[in-house]
């Protein structure tokens, strides 16, 4: 009777923590996104995708020779994705790239051209959501690689995943 | 409103060209053909392939339901034998799009 009792109080405690205890994604030796565990995750080319119930986003690590169709940004790849976010910055970049990400820019900054920025460890977060399109865009710039989570939900969704992204231990 | 298969092949080799070869395993269909065609639309450098549907695109209409059959054709035609130029008409809008698309593609 014991040894009942014992095995069906261990499997309490086995799974229902389990179930309720929230994901990581480690997204490098540095940073990891808590969420919750998702209903579906795919994988489409670089793209890790969770999707939940009224939200999903999507992960990858950027590569500077696809980020953009037919332009390699490789060596500018950090400079790139900081001047789409600060203006100040396209006049360090060639002509031609600071114009792309002023192109960028315009499509995915409203039109106040507003922003958050934030420091993360030694990383930099550059993010922006778009109330009219339900859509987000989040860019993790460590030292040697660049993240990008796109998120298609609502904003409290996108705060919600902003403030998860952390330092690991 | 479904796509043909022809129209498929015609589409799949389009965002093959800009998205990589990860699309020839993607299953094609209405959802992937809207956004591409917002895509398209909201790049503003593809005038010529947008002006050939004269009707104004309206914010929550799928863009399948009101493109002619005959346009939706035409349209995709064009974007398969020109692709190395409208790939690059929407370099920053395939980058803002890619998700969108990923996951309609992949059934999500």
């Amino acid at each position: 009777m014991k040894s009942i009792l014992f095995i069906v109080i261990s499997l309490f405690f086995i799974n229902s923590p389990a179930d309720l205890k929230a994901n990581e994604l480690i997204i490098s030796s540095e940073i990891a996104i808590k969420h919750l565990p998702a209903l579906q995750i795919a994988h489409s080319g670089e793209l890790v995708i969770f999707k939940y119930k009224n939200w999903s986003y999507t992960h990858e690590v950027v590569s500077p020779e696809n980020l953009i169709v037919s332009v390699d940004l490789t060596g500018f790849e950090h400079q790139f994705i900081k001047s789409v976010f600060e203006k100040k910055i396209r006049g360090e970049l060639p002509n031609w790239m600071g114009l792309l990400a002023e192109d960028f820019s315009n499509k995915i900054l409203n039109k106040n051209g507003s922003y958050q920025k934030i420091n993360i460890g030694n990383s930099i977060v550059y993010g922006t959501y778009s109330k009219e399109e339900q859509q987000g865009f989040i860019f993790i710039l460590e030292e040697r690689s660049i993240h990008k989570l796109d998120i298609l939900g609502a904003y409290k969704d996108y705060t919600a995943l902003t403030n998860n992204i952390i330092k690991r231990d | 409103m479904e796509l043909s298969q022809a129209e498929k092949q015609d589409l799949r080799v389009f965002l093959a060209a800009v998205y990589g070869p990860q699309v020839n395993n993607w299953r094609i269909n209405a959802s992937v053909f809207n956004h591409t065609y917002k895509m398209l639309y909201e790049s503003k450098k593809c005038s010529d392939l947008v002006s050939l549907i004269p009707r104004p695109m309206t914010i929550g209409q799928a863009p399948i339901k009101y493109i002619s059959k005959a346009a939706r054709k035409l349209l995709l035609r064009k974007l398969k034998n020109n692709k190395q130029h409208y790939k690059l008409c929407v370099v920053t809008s395939a980058l803002k799009a890619k998700s969108k698309i990923h996951m309609a593609a992949m059934g999500l």
